[in-house]
């Protein structure tokens, strides 16, 4: 059986269109975030007191440096994009790694964050506000994990010299803005807002 | 390829297969009777509920176990539907079915797990007099069986996208593919419903049950919807009758 990313290439070449079942799961997944985030602020709303109190203990400066290194990611993913379209596989390549660079320094920060709050008593169930902190960061941080399987299968191929489909591309770029952009309303909601 | 040469299937088989795919939303049609005839929707009973609450929903009288039993039915008949999505995939991937596979036994289990936390809901009903801590520990059961076993199902729904995304024969249509991946992953977090008995995150509470509801439901009628635009609207007629083969 041939890979995700071959099959798909080899469709895109024949059918370069826009992927709209991609824009699909872009709107439910968001849908489904705004259905958490919606959830949160009701909360946050019934519980304001304790949600300021909890939030005081995020480490706001790790939250902002995991949402300038998404930043750069998704600025290093259009270039890759721009590469892949004028050819320019060392490009691709290169703003590919950035990408994935970044990817790992978000997760390791991520991870870094986790362990200072459970040592700090702050687990899944010690309060509405952390439940929330941890879930929503957890399922987040899935969806990073499932975007860098996503570059690095990109990256693979351009690293191999395999013509891709700019709807492939476009795609998997279209994923990880959107995982940015979560990221900013998490980072706003839980980090900043939370705390105001 | 074209859809009649690749679903190239006698008049009967068919109609046996467009069976399959209306089974999709007839399942979830009865199953959502079943529960609100039983009461168990759309307020379902919660972890915080006490023990006199769980006792008296489940000493409601014969509609209780009667709407459950129903529900279990409906559940159960999701099963066509499993062998449906089975045939037009197997078709898709031709040689080496191998996700067809997978779709087939991770199916085929979430099914079980759906159906059978229901029985144990309508046997909880059937002899309401128990000790209550008994009936308290049936409901939980039932309830946390029903919600958690999320691996099967995700496994489901991920071999489909990938078969769909994949292969070159394409029978279901390329979005249903990315809307399986959706439907995955709306039910990635509903094992941490074993942390809490309150708030949010408890099992009957909208980010859990009714996103799960919801989702399953969606998916349900959109399967059935493959299964259904999958079937060439001729067939080819190169197919082997009986009479043809004596």
């Amino acid at each position: 059986m041939t890979s995700f990313a071959q099959n798909s290439r080899d469709k895109g070449a024949l059918n370069d269109k826009p992927d709209w079942g991609m824009w699909l799961f872009i709107l439910l997944d968001m849908t489904t975030f705004g259905l958490f985030f919606a959830v949160f602020l009701w909360e946050m709303s019934n519980h304001r007191d304790s949600f300021n109190a909890d939030a005081a203990h995020l480490m706001i400066p790790l939250g902002l440096i995991n949402t300038l290194v998404l930043l750069t990611s998704s600025y290093a993913v259009v270039l890759a994009v721009h590469a892949g379209k004028a050819r320019d596989t060392g490009s691709a390549a290169r703003h590919l790694r950035l990408a994935l660079g970044a990817a790992g320094l978000f997760f390791t920060i991520k991870m870094t964050e986790y362990t200072l709050e459970v040592r700090g008593g702050h687990t899944l169930t010690s309060s509405p506000f952390f439940s929330f902190y941890f879930i929503l960061t957890g399922i987040h941080l899935l969806h990073i994990c499932i975007g860098t399987i996503l570059l690095s299968n990109w990256r693979n191929d351009v690293i191999r010299g395999k013509k891709v489909a700019e709807r492939w591309m476009e795609s998997v770029a279209a994923y990880w803005h959107m995982v940015d952009l979560l990221w900013l309303v998490i980072y706003s909601l839980v980090y900043i807002g939370s705390n105001a | 390829m074209r859809k009649e040469q690749l679903i190239n299937i006698n008049p009967a088989a068919r109609r046996t297969l467009r069976l399959c795919g209306w089974f999709g939303p007839i399942s979830i049609g009865i199953c959502l009777v079943g529960l609100v005839v039983a009461g168990a929707l759309p307020f379902p009973l919660g972890p915080d509920n006490t023990q006199e609450e769980v006792v008296a929903f489940y000493s409601g009288g014969t509609h209780v176990v009667m709407g459950l039993a129903v529900a279990s039915v409906g559940l159960g008949l999701m099963a066509l539907l499993i062998a449906g999505i089975t045939f037009v995939m197997w078709k898709s991937e031709g040689d080496a079915p191998i996700l067809t596979l997978i779709q087939l036994v991770t199916g085929t289990i979430t099914v079980a797990c759906l159906m059978f936390p229901i029985m144990i809901m309508a046997i909880a009903a059937f002899r309401p007099g128990r000790f209550g801590e008994l009936t308290v520990l049936m409901n939980d059961i039932s309830w946390l069986l029903f919600i958690t076993p999320i691996a099967p199902f995700i496994a489901q729904d991920i071999s489909i996208a990938i078969a769909i995304l994949t292969t070159e024969r394409e029978l279901f249509p390329r979005w249903l593919g990315y809307f399986n991946l959706w439907v995955g992953f709306t039910f990635t977090f509903d094992i941490i419903t074993y942390a809490f008995r309150e708030g949010p995150f408890a099992w009957n509470k909208l980010l859990i049950l009714w996103l799960a509801f919801l989702s399953y439901s969606l998916w349900a009628f959109a399967m059935g919807y493959g299964v259904l635009k999958a079937i060439p609207a001729q067939a080819s007629g190169n197919y082997v009758t009986l009479e043809d083969a004596g």
